[in-house]
């Protein structure tokens, strides 16, 4: 028994080492796989609200940018407005609102906390669930994809970014609409990488790649960004597609969070899919 | 007391300046320029081991509140301040350890702490990018973002050191 009490006595230190780690890889690995506590991370209260007092002095810095890019946008808005286009087909130029029914609506928010340079990078925003955010939301910017609603508190809540290792994003690429999934290999935050697309089709340098839509999470036809590069799969008869993003996420402020009244439907329909037991 | 406060100060310093300076900064090859390793480091020789790794977890905690990296930066501080002790016994020369001084270039000298600040730094790098990217098929890019890191938070470290400490080097 005094030979234990010793041993213990002497490894001691490393029992509380062990302690530690284990302890740091359970808040880890228990905040990726099951993102229900948003203590350690930047939307919790006490570390938001810090983050918010910083964005709100650092932000008087970028206004010219962020007002020229909202300016920006306004213009791609005001130019998709039915008053700004020219009806064709005079005939049939009456809209019967009632045949339409809102499938997205966007709340703005702002990125109060962002980084670029992990291999999984998340984003603060000033929102949570006191606004309506829930997990599961998407989120937009002007200029592209930013990501979906990972874990909400009271007033902020936090995005895993495209910037992720497993964010997987169903996108179109090109005219012709090949479906293919963007990753992100963690190397440059300027820089995707879209699969599935197979190599019978032919994808050309500079096309343009949307959001395919359809999941209740971001809307069809966002532009992402262009294809710059290709590469065939050894051994796989699909292409590696290098995707040069839009959007620059390490200057990101404005940003829409995607409300889809039409997804509980959509979720409870994908639910009733009958599953192979065998 | 006086003493407490000055390092607690100094830590509020480190976290400051990480979260809100260092992390805004886009440098190339996956690279992070990360100082709490050094704010561990320069810690005196007579720190009791406990109280390293409790110093290490705190600090890394605080910090992964704010950069979302859900216990990455404590786990690897935590690494980092158990092998403090362990790294500084195999550098030991003859004489023992000062305890009142700081393992600082100015008490100790260039070549012993370039050499014991190196390899915990680089080590800390591997444990933190191993744990974040978590596969050893990624392992170029395990090694590459590590050595990067160490590299500008190499030079950051001398640069603080040349400017802030003073570097009277012991000849």
């Amino acid at each position: 028994m005094s030979q234990l009490l010793a041993f213990l006595r002497r490894a001691r230190l490393f029992f509380l080492f062990l302690f530690l780690q284990i302890l740091c890889f359970v808040v880890y690995f228990q905040t990726l796989v099951y993102p229900n506590s948003v203590f350690i991370s930047g939307a919790s209260s006490f570390s938001g609200t810090v983050l918010e007092w910083s964005h709100d002095i650092t932000s008087y810095f970028d206004l010219d940018v962020e007002n020229e890019r909202l300016a920006r946008e306004n213009a791609e808005l005001r130019k998709a407005l039915k008053n700004s286009q020219y009806a064709l087909q005079r005939d049939s130029a009456s809209v019967n609102d009632s045949i339409f029914h809102q499938q997205y609506t966007y709340i703005s928010a702002t990125v109060i906390q962002s980084s670029c340079s992990q291999r999984n990078n998340y984003f603060t925003l000033d929102v949570g669930s006191l606004q309506g955010i829930k997990p599961g939301m998407g989120v937009i910017s002007p200029r592209g994809v930013v990501g979906v609603v990972y874990n909400v508190g009271e007033h902020f809540c936090l995005v895993k970014t495209v910037l992720t290792h497993e964010n997987n994003t169903n996108v179109l690429v090109g005219k012709q609409q090949y479906l293919g999934i963007l990753k992100w290999d963690g190397k440059s935050p300027t820089k995707g990488t879209i699969t599935g697309v197979s190599r019978d089709y032919k994808v050309s340098i500079g096309c343009n790649v949307y959001t395919r839509g359809g999941d209740g999470i971001y809307p069809k036809g966002i532009y992402l960004g262009r294809v710059s590069a290709k590469y065939p799969i050894e051994e796989q008869s699909l292409w590696n597609l290098e995707l040069s993003f839009w959007e620059d996420y390490r200057n990101l402020s404005a940003v829409y969070v995607v409300v889809s009244p039409l997804k509980q439907e959509l979720v409870d329909l994908n639910n009733k899919i009958p599953t192979d037991t065998n | 007391m006086l003493y407490f406060l000055r390092y607690f100060w100094y830590a509020l310093l480190v976290v400051v300046f990480q979260v809100f300076v260092l992390n805004q900064l886009d440098l190339p090859f996956g690279g992070q320029l990360v100082i709490a390793p050094l704010f561990i480091m320069l810690l005196p020789f007579d720190t009791p081991p406990f109280l390293l790794l409790i110093i290490g977890f705190t600090l890394g905690m605080i910090l992964d509140m704010f950069m979302n990296t859900f216990g990455l930066n404590a786990s690897a501080l935590v690494f980092f301040s158990f092998m403090r002790p362990i790294v500084f016994n195999w550098f030991r020369s003859k004489e023992e350890y000062d305890g009142t001084k700081t393992p600082s270039i100015r008490e100790m000298g260039w070549v012993w702490f370039l050499s014991v600040y190196s390899l915990l730094s680089f080590s800390f790098f591997i444990w933190f990018f191993l744990l974040e990217i978590f596969r050893i098929s990624e392992i170029g890019l395990i090694l590459r973002n590590s050595f990067s890191s160490f590299l500008y938070s190499l030079a950051f470290t001398l640069l603080f050191q040349y400017f802030y400490v003073g570097v009277n080097a012991k000849k």
